[in-house]
């Protein structure tokens, strides 16, 4: 990688560093843990930066990273396994906090599994079913009936709480 | 009940609340990389500091059962001669080596010299190798024979003798040499691969 190119990669993150912030705080809790997965976004997606082609949506090839990333970390040993548990210190009561509807999503995403998180938060952030579909590797059909049935489990979710 | 998630996703905030670059990170994650990769490198150096230290250690153990025999002892010294300075010189390339990269922001100069201290390291004790495994031959048949009583003169004029050393010499020394250099490469080969692809990474990022 050039200097130039480095620079470019270096814009281009300071642009969407809030995805991999946001990829990052949906699976892990520890702040010291969510640092290190930054940092390892960061890094996987420098080395990648030669590879990424200029026609593509770079937040799309982004989030690909960061996802990835965050999949394969689940996969070291005893890594971020206390954040995937829902400890009984995690539940709030949604009444005293319904003014803080980003933080009851937050709790909610963390009560499902890994993938369903992935789709619905790229859903959210605003990337079409294609989109999805190229990050996830799932079919295009296949994400508008998952994400259906996700927003139902998480209203379910919420309303339990 | 109708949550709403688009705007709920929309409270989320999206920073981490920490005040730290993009460029700092990535400096950070590429220093945690290569501490890694240099604590691995130090350590295998550290193995061969241990072969060598057990050599010499045998040798001079050997050297005090045969007091009496100088010329054994003759041998003993000029192998000592060339291993001493090679642990030696080994081991101050590997003191010379840090653990980690020290966040002075002179992360390409650090491994810059990083690697060419465990090139020269392993470049010398091949050397060594190289000397040892041409010599042994000879030196063991002298050995055995001054066991035996024997000395010089009646060493060197048996020319029977002579010839099948030097046919031992020459048929093994190359076996010896590219046998060597495998094991090295097997033994370090993909470890210093990967040593040098991280560093021409390491060596882009780090440019300012």
């Amino acid at each position: 990688m050039s200097e130039r190119q480095k620079e470019e990669f270096l814009e281009l993150i300071h642009q969407h560093e809030g995805i991999m912030h946001k990829v990052t705080r949906l699976y892990v809790d520890d702040p010291e843990e969510r640092k290190d997965l930054v940092q390892e976004i960061l890094f996987q997606a420098f080395r990648s930066f030669g590879n990424f082609r200029r026609e593509a949506n770079f937040s799309t090839w982004l989030y690909r990273i960061a996802l990835n990333t965050v999949l394969t970390w689940f996969k070291k040993p005893n890594v971020g396994k206390q954040s995937r548990e829902v400890k009984e210190s995690d539940l709030i009561d949604t009444s005293e906090h319904k003014k803080d509807q980003g933080e009851v999503l937050m709790w909610a995403l963390k009560q499902i599994s890994e993938i369903d998180r992935m789709i619905i938060s790229l859903s959210l952030e605003g990337y079409k079913n294609e989109e999805i579909a190229t990050i996830t590797g799932l079919s295009k059909n296949n994400i508008a009936v998952k994400i259906h049935r996700i927003k139902q489990q998480l209203t379910q979710i919420i309303q339990k709480a | 009940m109708n949550f709403d998630f688009d705007k709920a996703w929309g409270e989320i905030q999206s920073k981490s609340g920490e005040p730290t670059s993009p460029e700092q990170l990535l400096e950070e994650a590429l220093r945690k990389k290569s501490k890694g990769t240099m604590e691995q490198l130090k350590n295998r150096l550290k193995i061969k500091l241990y072969y060598l230290l057990f050599f010499i250690t045998s040798l001079s153990i050997y050297a005090l059962f045969r007091l009496n025999q100088p010329n054994i002892l003759m041998l003993i010294g000029v192998v000592m001669l060339y291993m001493l300075p090679t642990g030696i010189i080994i081991y101050r390339y590997w003191r010379g080596l840090k653990n980690y990269p020290e966040m002075d922001g002179k992360l390409v100069d650090t491994l810059k010299f990083y690697k060419k201290s465990v090139k020269k390291a392993l470049r010398v004790e091949e050397n060594f190798g190289a000397f040892f495994i041409v010599a042994s031959p000879l030196i063991g048949f002298l050995i055995a024979h001054f066991e035996k009583g024997g000395d010089w003169e009646t060493f060197a004029s048996d020319p029977k003798r002579l010839l099948i050393i030097l046919i031992i010499v020459l048929v093994y020394a190359p076996i010896g040499l590219l046998g060597s250099r495998w094991m090295n490469k097997k033994a370090y080969g993909e470890f210093l691969d990967k040593l040098d692809g991280n560093i021409r990474e390491l060596e882009i990022a780090a440019k300012a």
